[in-house]
């Protein structure tokens, strides 16, 4: 249900990287170089945005005035009371429900929707929820997740189609929306209560725009789908725009609308949990207890919560989009349609009323289960014996050690004490050779612009820190890699392994990376490994459904033909399957690259410190503007890594042209 | 610009401590003069309509809201808790949305306090709650006891103490482990100043720390770091606090400034917990806001909360009911 | 034949692609050879000064290699592909002035177009597919469903009415493409290669379906082929099309008795061997 990414890629492929700008790139190339002769090692310093002051003025502006300036009275003040008031209203809708009387609810909806399957499933999560003893946290959950997914998806569905007919637009906001999904969700959050106040106005928000952009790529990516044969049928019929938006663009690119939904869903609950710091409660809150208290069975069992309301949406809008070509079709039969609505709400009705006469409402206390405390001993055991003292490997603090020594330390020296200049050329020309000439000058400006960030107060220059992260990130990506290959090809190649594998790794991919730092945090000692580790667990499931898709999308017809041939199972996998997976799979590592950078910037959280820790400290300690700047350098970062690895895979899409 | 702002912002901090050591029945004049004043006299003032209060993500702060909740529930005021971050609340305050946050550290608040404090008034200082919070360096006893000169500033400085307190993310030098990020502090600046061979590692969050303070007692490993009081991780593990130089009025004056220029080295001060009180409550609900600005109570009174609550397996409404049933005499005052 | 009214008729059409290509079109560019012309302009000249007339319930067929411009020409027709320069008439009126609501109007009434891919909508029924077009001029829903019922019938398909593209053979969903076009009622029907995706047996099957439909419904055809005995199975008049350009314009029985030149001939010995 995350496999999303690789389209989503797909779009960025189109955009055409390779058109020869040389110039630009000798134009960076040649500033580079004269900055370096004409001001020595470190940067010069009139090579400076000053937006660290800039922004901590507006930010006291903004305290002063917010609530007497015109554009909160009529504005955000407006817009916060009328968020705030949808989810309340949801939330007492969910709770007029009863139990009862939303199990009903959400099992004639699957059923409805995606089938007995679905429903026997979500029904399952509506358990689940009660019987980790979390009901009325995660119908908060629920409501803040219902008002922002729909929100996100009114929204994220026009932008896209906007996007999609408008190249240009879609050009210009590419980025932003790059940027919006690798902030980390944290970062919406403080500048949004200065905004829209407190509880659930800017979680809302914040939610929204972490979340949207997965909607507006998605549906781009299927408007653009659309193969123009269809578009020209319509044309021909005499079709006015908005017909063939209605009748044939949307209905084609119905299932990547929904796949949009979907991922919206995933980003969604990964903010709901933060949320709770700007006071909008929920499940959220039990995990940020849990984090707090250091209860890593509270964690787990807050997190499954999550997941549980992850699945009951997905259950929900995913529907029977994922069945192959079937999918297409809208279901018919009007007349029945109505009958089952009618008679659907009528069971619900009776449902809520018999609950309200036998005094019942949320989900029975002596029922629930909450697992926290078999975890805790669990975890406590492991803690106890494989902390330290384990024979030959020492323990995992000793490994910890001895990781940090042997290998964060040198990496991340090699990249903070070379001259900034230095590292600018490297990057320039690795993107120049892997991605082009395109690449390799927006490469070199996002560079460029992290070297012009000055702010003061964290633990190190912003360029410092800049290069710490990625040495970070090119230690986990490569550890991921390593893990993550081997694994996905083995489920690749075997659909049994792939079956057991496949609900793991959707599972995985649906707790927030919030929930993996706890127990990490238990094991390792403070510093960067934590951090990674966590990055890398996160990274995995991805990786590895990635890679494994990759494998198995290789057409059955060359896997006949090298058979044919006689090939051995190792032949077959180095010739073929790997060759021609191999676009898919770098790909995959692009996208998992992209979360396991999102993950390193939150692990600052545990310890991993720079440019992580820069954006807690600045939004946390009024220090906006270093927060802000900390922001510019995580996203200049990401696009230098997402250029480069495209490139690669790019680069690939070349040799096999016939992939399509 | 910034020059004023600081300025401003010390002698309101000043201005704070001072009125708050002063009498707590200092009157604090609410948004709408006229209307606050409005007869309650005695201790049958009665009590009525509703308030929010803060929780931030720390026992103490809990205990305070739950007590205060006890209370005012039993005299027919409507209490929501709302938990929240410790920064975000600020905008709650400034508008309203939640009525008073009852423990607040003025010294990482600085620039909350300078901006609507004294500069917008619209939250109100609700004077001081009673415990005092501290911030330190500690090590765990064992340390100490087996090295009585790292109990103090001075055995810190030698090659010894950065050879024992050294870790893979230091190197050569000796860590000394920040937690939260967000929390005061000036270790960077002490380090440099005393010369110490010390290395700051931000651990990240409170969690983090005391995951490393609960390993370190595990492991019987050396640990510096960052703690503070009242703390309840201050009772499950026994700590010692490191000397540091007395407070001057030179690290007043730069602790106050920000320390933009990384002049401090001395210990950390006192901190007087104070409380935040919306000026939209003092308008709307005087009553309350008036049982909440004669709200005090000791340290003891609190860590008789939390140890309820921690050792005892209670929820923390519980707790502070059992307080409350206890106290009568002292929470009958704040009624007055 | 001659006497009947003029259903098309073409005068001079151009398509040029590319950057400026309205300026190609009167220069002396325009007679380069293709790659030339490429390599000089950045443009690609697909139609060059093509004209023709068909006359109504007239078969005018064009064939030619692929890349030859046939489909570019007749998408010109309609303007699914705006023209570069040249007149267009149908049924008297100039299509290159109508306005887009005229042209839309033209599309929904006059000219009805099949596509050698089908270009069925995924989503939709056969019956749905085929009502597209009378739906999208905002008829009723009895109204629409009664005429596709009838056009599918037509077609021989109204067994599988209720059937989705993919549940369909490619004769038949062609046959659903056939019907969609007829559904509206259009005065003219134009053919983009469409049975070069069916299997021999199939298509020519559909040739002579198209014949039938042809003589009893008495449409105005235009037809593209790059198969020359599809041509001389249907067409009244055929032209070969080579570079953008007509080598000859004939009927079937002058194209083989007297090929204009060698690539016409080539096509046409071909075709004679063929049907020894
Ligand atoms: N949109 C376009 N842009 C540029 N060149 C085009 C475009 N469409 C078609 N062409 C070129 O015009 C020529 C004629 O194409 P087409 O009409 O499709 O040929 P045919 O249908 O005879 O195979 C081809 O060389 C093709 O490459
Ligand atoms: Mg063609």
């Amino acid at each position: 249900m995350f496999v999303v990414p690789n389209v989503a890629i797909d779009d960025r492929l189109r955009a055409g990287l390779r058109s020869p700008k040389v110039i630009g790139f000798t134009v960076v190339l040649c500033c580079t170089l004269l900055l370096r002769v004409g001001f020595g090692a470190t940067q010069p310093s009139w090579w400076n945005f000053r937006v660290a002051p800039v922004v901590d003025g507006f930010d006291h502006w903004l305290s002063l005035h917010r609530g007497s300036h015109w554009a909160f009275r009529f504005g955000f003040g407006p817009m916060s009371s009328a968020l705030r008031n949808a989810v309340q209203w949801t939330l007492n809708a969910l709770r007029f429900l009863t139990w009862p009387g939303l199990l009903v609810t959400v099992a004639l909806t699957a059923l409805r929707v995606s089938g007995a399957r679905a429903a026997i499933m979500a029904c399952g999560c509506v358990f689940g929820i009660g019987m980790l003893g979390l009901w009325d946290p995660s119908l908060s959950t629920i409501a803040l997740m219902a008002v922002s997914v729909t929100i996100s998806v009114a929204v994220g569905i026009p932008v896209g189609i906007y996007s999609a007919h408008h190249p240009k637009f879609e050009a210009a906001i590419k980025v932003v929306l790059d940027a919006m999904q690798v902030m980390p969700a944290y970062c919406y959050l403080l500048p949004c209560v200065l905004l829209f106040s407190i509880g659930f106005a800017p979680s809302v928000i914040a939610t929204i725009l972490f979340a949207a952009p997965a909607s507006i790529r998605l549906t781009a990516h299927g408007i653009k789908g659309v193969p123009p044969a269809l578009m020209e049928v319509a044309e021909a019929q005499g079709a006015t725009k908005h017909q063939t938006l209605l009748h044939v663009e949307l209905p084609v690119a119905r299932p990547s609308l929904v796949l949009g939904v979907n991922q919206t869903i995933n980003l969604a609950l990964g903010i709901v949990v933060i949320a709770a710091l700007v006071g909008s409660g929920g499940a959220g809150q039990n995990v940020l207890d849990a984090l707090q208290h250091l209860e890593v069975g509270n964690a787990v069992n807050a997190g499954l919560a999550i997941v549980a309301v992850a699945f009951l949406f997905d259950r929900l809008s995913s529907g029977r989009t994922m069945k192959g070509a079937r999918a297409f079709r809208a279901t018919r039969t009007q007349g029945r349609s109505v009958l089952e609505a009618v008679s659907g709400v009528a069971v619900v009705v009776s449902t809520v009323a018999i609950a309200k006469l036998a005094g019942t409402t949320a989900f029975p206390a002596n029922w629930s289960h909450p697992i926290s405390g078999p975890i805790d001993e669990f975890f406590a055991w492991i803690s106890d014996n494989f902390r330290t003292g384990v024979p030959i490997i020492g323990g995992t603090k000793s490994f910890s050690d001895a990781i940090t020594l042997h290998v964060m330390n040198p990496v991340r020296d090699l990249l903070v004490q070379r001259a900034w200049w230095m590292i600018v050329v490297a990057v320039v020309v690795i993107a120049w050779l892997s991605a082009g000439s395109r690449a390799a000058a927006t490469c070199g400006l996002a560079l460029m612009v992290v070297a012009a960030l000055r702010a003061s107060g964290g633990d190190d220059t912003i360029w410092a820190d800049t290069m710490n992260t990625l040495s970070q990130v090119l230690i986990a990506v490569t550890i991921t890699a390593l893990i993550a290959f081997p694994i996905g090809i083995a489920a690749g190649r075997s659909p049994r392994l792939f079956a057991m594998l496949r609900p793991l790794l959707d599972t995985a991919q649906v707790i927030p990376a919030f929930v993996y730092l706890v127990p990490v945090l238990g094991l390792f000692s403070t510093g960067r490994v934590p951090g990674m580790i966590a990055s890398v667990v996160y990274g995995l499931p991805p990786g590895i459904q990635l890679t494994a898709l990759g494998i198995r999308g290789v057409p059955a017809a060359a896997i006949e033909a090298a058979e044919s041939l006689g090939c051995t199972r190792w032949q077959m996998l180095k010739s073929v399957q790997i060759p021609m997976a191999w676009r898919s799979i770098l790909l995959g590592l692009n996208q998992t690259i992209l979360l396991i950078f999102s993950v390193v910037v939150i692990a600052g959280l545990v310890g991993a410190g720079s440019l992580g820790l820069d954006v807690v400290y600045g939004l946390t300690k009024h220090e906006l503007g270093l927060g802000v700047e900390a922001g510019i350098a995580i996203v200049a970062l990401a696009i230098v890594l997402d250029r480069i690895t495209q490139g690669w895979a790019n680069t690939f899409t070349r040799r096999p042209a016939a992939s399509h | 610009m910034m020059r004023t702002r600081q300025l401003l912002t010390a002698t309101v901090v000043f201005g704070l401590a001072l009125s708050a050591c002063g009498s707590d029945k200092k009157a604090v004049t609410p948004a709408d003069g006229g209307k606050t004043t409005t007869t309650r006299s005695g201790s049958s003032a009665k009590l009525s309509g509703k308030v929010t209060l803060a929780v931030n993500p720390w026992d103490g702060s809990a205990a305070n809201a739950a007590v205060a909740k006890a209370v005012l529930e039993a005299n027919g005021v409507k209490v929501t808790i709302k938990e929240i971050d410790e920064n975000a609340v600020w905008a709650g305050l400034d508008d309203g949305s939640i009525g008073a946050n009852l423990e607040v550290w003025p010294s990482g608040h600085a620039k909350d306090i300078a901006t609507y404090v004294t500069e917008k008034k619209t939250v109100l200082n609700g004077g001081l709650i009673g415990p005092t919070g501290h911030i330190g360096w500690y090590i765990p006893k064992f340390v100490a006891d087996a090295h009585p000169e790292f109990a103090s500033w001075e055995g810190l400085k030698t090659p010894a103490a950065a050879a024992y307190f050294k870790t893979a993310e230091t190197g050569g030098q000796g860590q000394f482990l920040l937690g939260d990020p967000s929390y005061v502090s000036f270790d960077k600046a002490i380090i440099k100043n005393l010369n110490l061979p010390f290395k700051v590692v931000t651990g990240g969050s409170e969690a983090s720390l005391i995951t490393s303070i609960g390993a370190a007692f595990k492991d019987k490993t050396a640990l510096l770091f960052y703690f503070y009081e009242p703390q309840w991780a201050q009772s499950k593990y026994e700590l010692v606090s490191v000397k540091l130089p007395a407070v001057t009025s030179e690290c007043d004056a730069a602790r106050l400034a920000g320390d933009k220029d990384a002049k401090y080295n001395c210990d950390y001060p006192l901190d007087k917990l104070m409380k935040a009180i919306s000026a939209k409550l003092e308008a709307s609900n005087p009553g309350v806001a008036k049982f909440l600005r004669n709200m005090t109570w000791t340290a003891t009174d609190q860590n008789a909360v939390t140890t309820y609550k921690n050792q005892d397996g209670m929820t923390m409404d519980a707790a502070a009911k059992k307080w409350v049933a206890a106290n009568e005499a002292k929470w009958k005052a704040w009624l007055g | 034949m001659e006497t009947a009214r003029t259903a098309i008729e073409c005068n001079g059409i151009w398509k040029v692609f590319g950057p400026k290509s309205e300026r190609i079109v009167d220069s002396p560019d325009a007679d380069l050879p293709r790659s030339e012309l490429e390599t000089k302009t950045g443009c690609v000249a697909a139609v060059r000064d093509i004209s023709f007339r068909v006359p109504e319930g007239g078969v005018f067929v064009v064939m030619g290699l692929s890349g030859s411009g046939k489909s570019t020409l007749i998408r010109c027709l309609s303007r699914l592909i705006e023209p570069t320069a040249g007149t267009i008439t149908i049924d008297g009126q100039s299509v290159r002035a109508l306005k887009p609501a005229e042209l839309r109007e033209l599309r929904r009434t006059k000219v009805s177009m099949v596509f050698q891919h089908f270009g069925l909508l995924p989503h939709r029924n056969a019956l749905d597919n085929v009502a597209f077009g009378l739906e999208i001029q905002g008829r009723s829903k009895a109204q629409r469903l009664q005429r596709s019922r009838e056009v599918l019938e037509l077609v021989g398909l109204q067994d599988v009415a209720e059937s989705y593209p993919d549940e369909l053979s490619g004769g038949m969903q062609q046959r659903v493409g056939l019907a969609r076009a007829l559904a509206n009622d259009p005065m003219i029907l134009l053919f983009d290669e469409p049975f070069s995706a069916l299997d021999p047996l199939i298509r020519r099957e559909m040739q002579d379906e198209v014949l039938r439909l042809q003589r009893e419904l008495k449409k105005t055809v235009v037809f593209i082929t790059h198969d020359l005995n599809e041509a001389l199975k249907l067409g009244d008049q055929i032209a070969i099309m080579r570079d953008g350009r007509f080598v000859q314009v004939a009927s079937p029985d002058d194209l083989v008795a007297n090929p204009a030149d060698d690539y016409v001939r080539a096509f046409v010995q071909d075709v004679v061997r063929s049907n020894d």
